[in-house]
């Protein structure tokens, strides 16, 4: 696995909760934004593009750009960084984000 | 009689609270977790930010908090859509979506960042400058490998300046911009302070040994599934690279936006006039001296009306909740002192950046540095060449090109790609750029879950 792009300045005070990142369980810090958080653990890649199929990430991290988005917690197309870290949560990285409606 | 402001940035909140200190009440709507926008983000947790703290944000923060009995804040909440009649969709951050209709409706929804399309700009690891900004405002995370920015404007010092004392590895700045004329720099006097703070910025690189690069641009990412370097180019007047003298540097993030341009959407939406001004960061709404637009009862401020900087976005704010307290009969006076006050500072700030426009304002010929493979529409994949090929037979205006590549119909509508479509349609048209017409604006403006649409009225549903 390549090093993480990001690091975290804080030792973070905030209790750690699990959420499940393509079946893996990771140890997150509660009320993060969940972009921010994937971020920090080494994870890079967030969804699939739609007709290249290329791996993308996040861009804006501001909720403007659609490249952080995910499927949380079975819902398509959410974006990361407007979510924050909640105990339970399910995150799948790397699927097409489909549209929800056709154009 | 119901004011309904969009955005809880400085502009919209100095609305609320001029409005609340005079004893209107009002709703106060914004897609954030916290209020303050993007300049005074705090941490996700409401604490303040560790890098870029502004005791201004604490002081927005706590007056709203304040005032709460008349300031309806909804955080969280956002504005899909707008109809005639001032009437809102709102979506709740539970996934609810909701009507609302306002008598007076404010617009403060800030501005987006102008990204400019590269080889290799899709590459994981490349990021906005704003982009990166939040992630060490709301969450103390910052690059942890050799990170170069580029771009133009003072975001671009901002960012890099916060990152280098935070001990990021930033090794180059990367500016199209020219080293200011003297005009340019007795412009920017007109705020003082704000020069200084550039300059200070300018020497926290300079004490850092970050190589700043002027009247150049980044104009290729290279990789293989991670960013491994950035190429450089000098530019010319217009900012077209030259083919000469580019070199390549190692890195492991690239941070890069190339200014601010108006967020236009609702106001498009509402049907209100725009108008394409380049000092304000391309088309803007159109509004006269009280910040009125053309729709009637909807009003515009702050950096969503055209890019102003914080301190404008105060002092209209404060300025247009003074009007509208002063029109529903509720003046109260010592406002009316800080709104002339305000009114009186606007000048000083507009020469200011109109200085700080032509040292740093966007030029076309960056947009150059993409080649026919280069994604432009990221939502939709679609390249340069995509775009050529249909300019190419004689589809030009945004509207036709939407229909035939798909750029700009994904799930961000544009918003990431536009100014690259625009200036790609004057390039290959000959038109120029303030004679591309708009993009059309689809409702919602955000993908809402077919849930939430479902709870709304079928009239509305139907537009």
């Amino acid at each position: 696995m390549p090093a993480p792009l990001f690091r975290c300045l804080d030792d973070s005070s905030a209790a750690r909760v699990e959420v499940i990142v393509d079946g893996r369980s990771l140890r997150l810090p509660e009320g993060m934004p969940l972009a921010a958080a994937l971020l920090d653990n080494g994870i890079s890649t967030f969804h699939r593009s739609v007709r290249a199929d290329e791996l993308r990430g996040p861009l804006c991290l501001m909720g403007s750009c659609f490249q952080c988005v995910a499927v949380v917690d079975g819902v398509r197309n959410q974006r990361t960084c407007r979510l924050t870290v909640r105990a339970g949560m399910a995150v799948e990285l790397r699927t097409p984000p489909l549209p929800e409606e056709a154009a | 009689m119901s004011v309904v402001i969009v955005g809880a940035g400085p502009a919209g909140a100095s609305v609320a609270l001029a409005l609340a200190r005079s004893g209107v009440a009002s709703i106060l709507l914004d897609d954030n977790p916290q209020a303050g926008g993007q300049v005074f983000r705090p941490r996700s947790d409401g604490r303040p930010p560790r890098l870029g703290h502004d005791a201004r944000g604490e002081a927005l923060r706590g007056a709203l908090r304040q005032h709460a009995a008349l300031i309806d804040h909804r955080s969280g909440h956002e504005v899909v859509a707008v109809y005639p009649g001032r009437k809102l969709w709102v979506v709740s951050p539970e996934g609810r979506a909701y009507e609302l209709a306002a008598e007076h409706l404010v617009l403060a929804v800030g501005a987006v960042e102008i990204n400019v399309p590269v080889p290799g700009w899709t590459l994981p690891g490349v990021y906005t400058l704003g982009g990166l900004q939040i992630l060490a405002k709301a969450s103390a995370t910052v690059p942890a490998g050799k990170t170069i920015l580029g771009g133009a404007g003072p975001l671009l010092y901002l960012v890099a300046a916060q990152l280098v004392s935070a001990g990021v590895e930033v090794t180059d700045v990367v500016d199209a911009a020219a080293f200011p004329t003297p005009g340019q720099i007795a412009g920017m006097a007109r705020m003082p302070s704000l020069l200084l703070r550039g300059v200070g910025l300018e020497l926290t690189l300079r004490r850092h040994g970050v190589a700043i690069h002027r009247r150049s641009a980044v104009v290729e990412i290279v990789g293989d599934g991670a960013v491994s370097e950035a190429v450089i180019a000098p530019l010319g007047d217009d900012w077209t690279p030259h083919a000469g003298g580019r070199s390549r540097l190692r890195a492991d993030v690239v941070g890069m936006s190339f200014g601010l341009r108006p967020n236009t959407e609702l106001a498009q939406l509402a049907g209100c006039e725009h108008a394409y001004d380049l000092s304000a960061g391309g088309w803007r709404v159109d509004r006269d001296a009280r910040f009125a637009t053309s729709a009637a009862g909807i009003y515009a401020v702050g950096d969503g009306a055209g890019i102003g900087g914080v301190d404008t976005a105060l002092a209209e704010g404060t300025i247009l909740g003074h009007e509208l307290a002063r029109q529903l009969g509720k003046a109260n006076a010592t406002l009316a002192g800080e709104a002339r006050e305000a009114l009186r500072r606007l000048p000083r700030q507009a020469a200011f950046r109109r200085a700080l426009v032509g040292w740093s304002g966007l030029r076309p010929g960056v947009f150059r540095a993409a080649d026919a493979a280069t994604m432009v529409c990221r939502c939709e994949d679609v390249r340069l060449g995509d775009l050529d090929q249909a300019l190419e037979a004689g589809i030009a205006l945004p509207r036709g090109l939407k229909l035939r590549t798909r750029a700009g119909m994904g799930l961000c509508q544009g918003r990431t790609c536009w100014p690259a479509i625009q200036h790609r349609i004057a390039e290959k048209t000959g038109l120029p750029a303030a004679e591309v017409p708009m993009p059309t604006v689809r409702v919602p403006v955000r993908p809402v879950p077919v849930s939430a649409l479902a709870t709304l009225a079928p009239t509305a549903a139907a537009e």
